[in-house]
């Protein structure tokens, strides 16, 4: 299966100020643990993108591709692919600075590639609980989830 | 299975069709079935209904000033394009270049300052938890609703028929031109409607039930009752009211089912500017009045027809606001191909009405008395934080609409901007409602806002009922205070709504202004589509998916037992001039005496409706 990130940069004022960046990683799940997935780095393909950039972030954050051409924006793809049929957790860190707000949202994809589980910016609930919900989800230690999200928030 | 030999698929030219007659018993669990499996085969397909040029950027010319790029579908191929909004000669316009069809331009806001000023008014929805469809395809193509639309509906409409007893020179989507017959059971409806309350945190609680003309459905009112079963507090019915000038009994039972307000074309007060409904409109009014139940006036405005009674229109409104509640204008959504020099004979824009009523009150209604849509956000965002639940916000786009309120005392018109600072109090509100979200104790927000509301409001300056009193700072409070809603007839009590909804075309269309939509179309097939998609792109959405889910006119016909052009409307001018309510509607807004007979049956005739006498 293979599998596409994005990070992304973006500030804007019209129709409104968003002021917004994130940045994702994958992780595969072996053995009841959440193993990092190795992606590469290319440019983002308005033409070939823009569908799985909306599929991304319209649900995370409620942004697509059109808010972010609204100003000056830097998108990055990410890719990989994985061999395991496993469920595959990402992890997107933010930083929206005009809420002076940041935190980890996460989304879950099966191993059939549909969705199982996405956070969502506005409505998510705590990130303890969020936490707990997907080491759940994914049959592991919630330890082991707290640590990833750790890292995320020491970067951002 | 009721719903498995159902499908008509004409497999030649892909359309999908239900064989509806065979449904004209099915529940509305029936139709949620037959919906979940049409829905898909509906979806526009890439490649077939559009394609993607996002590669090339329109270029800006000598004295032009960038403001922004956005996408945007071509008015000739659909395909989805970048585009550029500019300023130039303080107006702003859009551009956009489609590899197959060149340059298009348009002028997107006559003004550029109210642009400026309605954008700093601009706040987002947070989306919806739920959608209809799973995200697909780019925006417009994956309506809806999908993951990333920004607005929850504000207003729901439902076309209850394509069938209607006029045939204006400008519609296509009639049954007689359209070649069909769509109109959905009462269950189908029950269907759809409960398809639109899906929706979290916030379903929708507001529609209005349009067409054609719903009206010649004999079972409206029990429309209008299912509505109200299924949880929709506010039900408007959209309609020329021509049928409601014969039929004062359909008013009263109408009012009596629960319709909140009716939303009535009216395009101009004298017959050249309105041969729609310019004779039957006083008889509605007073079958209104009969009845008790309040009506919108709806002039849609070309700029080279009616633009230039936009005042007159606000006056009639006011003359008779003891039943009038609102104008709610349309600037024009220009529909079909049309050259540009064609289009510029029509095109106006939000502020360019603004500036022509500002011109017609002789400055009573000033350009600086409107506010955009999104403006009231602050208002539902404060209750929200105080009540700690989901509350209806208006995140429309900026550019498509805007409105105000006005009182009439003495002959002077007097906009809410007289007496309350408009800007402040919003600017408040929205500061109140972040310090309730920042975790601040609700009861010293509630002293702050008990001390500070009346710095934004000049009692001696407000209409005479809100002034005696001082009962406006006495319904405010109740609103702000206390959270008390049901004081608010009182504040809206001889006024006038005045509102601006400026519907898109392909021309001017943005995306942007498509993904915070609130004004949706529920379809038959259970996909609740953005205003601006299901009339703007009409083949991928509209007429799409009601012909699925149609009768052919033969088997209406024969279902029936009508036949569909017994149906059009005669007007009989010399009885409707003759009656009293004429007179007495019009009386002072044009010379009534200084229009022959001939001119009216022409103007009537010109616009596609037969005279008798």
């Amino acid at each position: 299966m293979s599998i596409k990130l994005f990070s992304f940069n973006v500030d804007t004022e019209d129709p409104r100020t968003i002021k917004l960046e994130a940045s994702g990683s994958a992780y595969i799940l072996k053995n009841r643990e959440l193993v990092p997935v190795p992606t590469t780095k290319r440019e983002f393909n308005e033409e070939q993108d823009i569908f799985d950039f909306d599929a991304e972030f319209g649900d995370l954050f409620n942004i697509s591709f059109n808010d972010l051409i609204h100003g000056e924006y830097i998108i990055e793809v990410y890719e990989g692919d994985v061999q395991a049929s496993s469920p595959i957790l990402k992890v997107y860190a933010y930083k929206d600075r005009v809420k002076g707000k940041s935190g980890v949202l996460f989304k879950i994809i099966g191993e059939d590639g549909a969705l199982i589980y996405t956070d969502n910016m506005y409505f998510s609930p705590p990130l303890q609980d969020r936490i707990g919900r997907i080491a759940r989800a994914l049959g592991v230690d919630r330890k082991h989830v707290e640590s990833i999200v750790q890292k995320y928030m020491q970067a951002i | 299975m009721l719903e498995s030999k159902l499908f008509l698929d004409l497999k030649e030219n892909g359309e999908v069709r239900v064989d509806y007659k065979k449904l004209r018993n099915a529940s509305a669990e029936d139709f949620a079935r037959i919906a979940d499996k049409v829905r898909p085969l509906l979806m526009p397909k890439l490649g077939k209904d559009y394609n993607l040029y996002l590669k090339t950027r329109p270029e800006l010319r000598e004295g032009e000033e960038l403001i922004t790029y956005t996408l945007s579908a071509c008015p000739y191929c659909n395909s989805l394009l970048r585009a550029v909004v500019f300023k130039r000669d303080g107006k702003v316009w859009i551009r956009k270049v489609c590899p197959e069809h060149g340059e298009i331009e348009e002028l997107y806001f006559g003004d550029y300052e109210m642009y400026e000023r309605f954008r700093r008014h601009q706040h987002d929805g947070r989306g919806n938890l739920n959608t209809h469809v799973p995200l697909v395809a780019p925006c417009p193509y994956n309506c809806g609703l999908c993951p990333r639309h920004k607005s929850h509906p504000a207003l729901i409409n439902i076309v209850v028929t394509n069938r209607c007893d006029l045939s204006c020179f400008y519609c296509f989507f009639f049954a007689s031109r359209a070649g069909y017959i769509y109109e959905p059971t009462l269950e189908h409806i029950r269907y759809m409607l409960r398809q639109a309350r899906r929706l979290r945190p916030q379903p929708a609680i507001a529609l209005q039930i349009t067409g054609g003309e719903p009206t010649l459905r004999d079972d409206l009112v029990d429309i209008v009752r299912i509505a109200k079963e299924e949880g929709y507090t506010h039900v408007q019915v959209n309609t020329t009211g021509i049928k409601l000038a014969f039929d004062a009994d359909l008013a009263r039972r109408l009012r009596e089912a629960g319709t909140n307000v009716l939303y009535m074309s009216f395009d101009g007060v004298t017959p050249y500017t309105n041969p729609k409904n310019h004779w039957e409109v006083p008889y509605t009014l007073d079958n209104l009045r009969k009845a008790g139940l309040g009506v919108v006036l709806v002039p849609t405005v070309i700029k080279n027809y009616n633009l230039h009674e936009v005042g007159k229109i606000v006056k009639f409104g006011l003359k008779h606001n003891d039943i009038v509640r609102g104008v709610n204008i349309q600037p024009v959504s220009i529909t079909g191909r049309m050259p540009r020099k064609e289009r510029d004979k029509e095109r106006v824009t939000i502020p360019d009405v603004i500036i022509e009523i500002e011109k017609e009150t002789e400055g009573q209604i000033s350009r600086y008395d409107w506010y955009p849509v999104p403006s009231v956000v602050p208002i539902s965002r404060f209750i929200e934080a105080v009540t700690g639940e989901p509350k209806i916000a208006f995140t429309t786009h900026f550019a498509c609409g805007a409105a105000t309120y006005v009182w009439q005392e003495n002959g002077e018109i007097i906009p809410i901007t007289r007496f309350i600072d408009v800007d402040g109090l919003l600017k408040f509100l929205d500061e109140k409602a972040d310090e309730l979200e920042k975790g601040k104790n609700k009861y010293l927000v509630f002293l702050d806002v008990l001390v500070k509301l009346r710095k934004f409001v000049d009692v001696s300056k407000a209409p005479k009922r809100l002034r005696e009193g001082k009962r406006i700072m006495r319904l405010l409070y109740k609103v702000f205070v206390r959270h008390d809603y049901s004081s608010l007839g009182e504040f809206h009590y001889n006024s006038l709504f005045l509102g601006m909804m400026h519907f898109q075309d392909l021309y001017n269309h943005d995306v942007a202004r498509v993904m915070r939509c609130d004004i949706h179309y529920v379809m038959p097939d259970g996909r609740e589509v953005p205003f601006c998609s299901f009339n703007v792109i009409p083949d991928l959405y509209r007429d799409r998916a009601q012909k699925a889910f149609s009768y052919t006119i033969k088997e209406w016909e024969e279902m029936t037992g009508q036949k569909l052009i017994d149906l059009k409307y005669r007007r009989n001018i010399k009885k409707l001039l003759s009656g009293e309510p004429y007179r007495r509607h019009y009386e002072g807004l044009f010379d009534i005496d200084s229009i022959p007979y001939e001119d009216h049956v022409l103007a009537s005739k010109k616009f596609g409706i037969p005279v008798i006498e």
